[in-house]
Formats: C-alpha cells, structure tokens, sequence
C-alpha cells in the first residue's frame, strides 16, 4: 500500500497521509467545545477555584490540542487525551501562582488548630477537642450536594498555598517532588502544608457539614 | 460536658505515656505524612500504637481516610454538582479563538 502512494505523490506527503488515514481520527476540533468544553471547564474550575483562570485554561488545552492534534496516537479517547493537555495547564497555573507570592509559607498553624492541643500535645479533653464521631454513614453522605458545598467552601478558606498543594496531591495525585517543585517549597514545608490543610479541612468539614 | 470517671481516667493515662510515646499533635502529622509516602516500621507502629490507645486520633486517621475518598467524588467533573459549567459567552469566545487558530 506504501508503494501505492509513494509513487502518487512525494514520499514525505505521502507517508504522512497514510499515517493519519489508518489512525482513529479526533473529531473536527469545531466540535470540541461542544463535546468536551463543561468537562474540561469543570475539571479545571474545581482545580483552580476561579472562574476566569478555568476558562482561560480550557482555551489554552483546546488550543494546543489544535496545534498538536497530529500527535495523538489513539491510544486514549479524545476526552482523556484533551484532559491529559489541562492537567498540564493546571500545574502550570499554580506554578506561576507560586513564583508571585512571596512571604508568608502558610505553614503555621493556627489557633484555631493548635488550641485544641493541650500543653502536652494530646487533644483536649475539656472542653472535648478531638476529633467528633462522624457516624456510620459518613462515607455515603459524601455523595451528596451537602457534603460537596461544605467542602468547596472549606477549600476557599485554606491559605491558596495549602489548598494549591491539597489539591495537586489528593486530587491529582501528583508526586510529592513535583508539588514541591512546582510550589516552590522544601520537603518539610510541604508537608506541614499539607498536614494543615488535611486538618483545617477535618475541622472545617465537622463543623459546617456534619453540624447542619 | 463535664468528663466522666473513665474518660478521666483514660486522659491521666494518656498524659503519662506521651511522656515516652508521640503526642495526638506529632501522630496527626505522622498520619497526614503516611498517606503520602511510606513511613519507616518504627513511624508506623507508633502510629498503630497511639491510635489503639486514643480514641480521638482513631477517628482522625479514619477521617483522613473518609476526606480522602470524600475529595475524589468531588474532583470528579461527571459527579460534583456544585460547580458551574462553562457560560455561553465563554463557549463563544473559545469557540472563536479556535476558529481563528483554524485559519
């Protein structure tokens, strides 16, 4: 078949025809918005936590999507690859985020945590500042709306650095090296900064989900 | 709520042994460390150790677990239902952006 189109047109051309041919084509990228542009939107703004950043994001993936639409193999579906690109995007994001902040490493902790530590460090038994019983059907509650409002709130309330590497590591699940790269950070800072985040978030989650 | 005698009395026990085990502050970071990386034998069976004796650090490291798994619904674009999908008026201007690069 190569010889076929060799000799109907230059070798490069042709080579690059048959390739394209043979391959799972992506649909034409004037459906891609369409298609995938909520997803994509989506995936991003739970990211990002900001509207405009989302969809300027979604614009820079389809973009260069575009650009290197000759590069996908077929190997994923059109959906995962273009999510593959905003991924990327992503971190970007929060690494340019990073390189313009400056002091303050977020990884103190505050009051509001550390107070529920008694002088030796054990949580306080009066008043009781533990951990509460969550009950037995936590893990299905986390299902519904109440539990995601409650959170998405509770992220908004976290130093951006904590949320930022919260983010990248539980729901990327992005090599811990990486954040610290992409954050600027040294290895212990990052994961103070993530144990903050953990526990804000527990505190916060206890407080406005479960309580209402 | 005032403590009653055996909670009071788990407390005193707890106060004495952190003097020669972790505190509920040092196994909560131990427990946040643990899901991201793996711990040494020695780190782990404090953990197990402390969290057989306290009660509270026993619903933390669960609750680690649950935010874990609560966090990965919400990540998930086709499950979480409390964020916005993408405006007509953005749709219409990446659409245009796309169109533009197409030329």
């Amino acid at each position: 078949m190569s010889e076929e189109l060799t000799t109907a047109a230059s070798p490069p051309e042709a080579g690059r025809r048959a390739v394209s041919s043979s391959r799972p084509l992506l649909s034409d990228p004037k459906e891609w918005v369409e298609q995938h542009g909520n997803y994509l939107f989506r995936y991003a703004l739970i990211r990002v936590r900001n509207e405009t950043v989302a969809e300027d994001l979604v614009q820079d993936t389809l973009l260069a999507a575009f650009q290197g639409k000759d590069r996908f193999s077929g190997q994923s579906t059109e959906r995962s690859w273009l999510t593959g690109i905003l991924k990327h995007k992503v971190l970007d994001h929060f690494r340019r985020l990073a390189r313009e902040r400056t002091v303050n490493p977020d990884d103190s902790m505050p009051e509001e945590l550390e107070g529920r530590f008694d002088d030796l460090g054990l949580w306080k038994h009066e008043p009781e500042s533990g951990p509460t019983d969550w009950g037995a059907d936590a893990a299905g509650l986390m299902q519904r709306k109440e539990f995601m409002a409650a959170l998405k709130q509770c992220l908004s309330k976290l130093p951006p650095r904590c949320a930022d590497a919260f983010v990248m590591r539980e729901m990327e699940a992005t090599d811990s090296e990486r954040i610290q790269e992409t954050l600027g950070v040294s290895p212990s800072n990052f994961w103070v900064l993530l144990h903050r985040a953990r526990m804000q978030l527990r505190l916060c989650l206890e407080q406005n989900w479960l309580k209402h | 709520m005032p403590l009653n005698p055996l909670q009071k009395a788990n407390y005193a026990m707890m106060r004495l042994m952190v003097r020669v085990i972790p505190s509920c502050r040092d196994i909560s970071q131990l427990i946040s460390d643990g899901m991201d990386r793996h711990l040494p034998l020695r780190k782990r069976l404090s953990i197990r150790l402390h969290v057989s004796m306290c009660k509270y650090c026993r619903r933390y490291e669960n609750q680690m677990h649950l935010l874990h798994e609560g966090v990965g619904h919400y990540a998930d674009p086709e499950v979480n239902v409390v964020e916005k999908s993408l405006s007509p008026a953005a749709k219409e201007k990446i659409e245009k952006a796309l169109a533009d690069r197409a030329k």
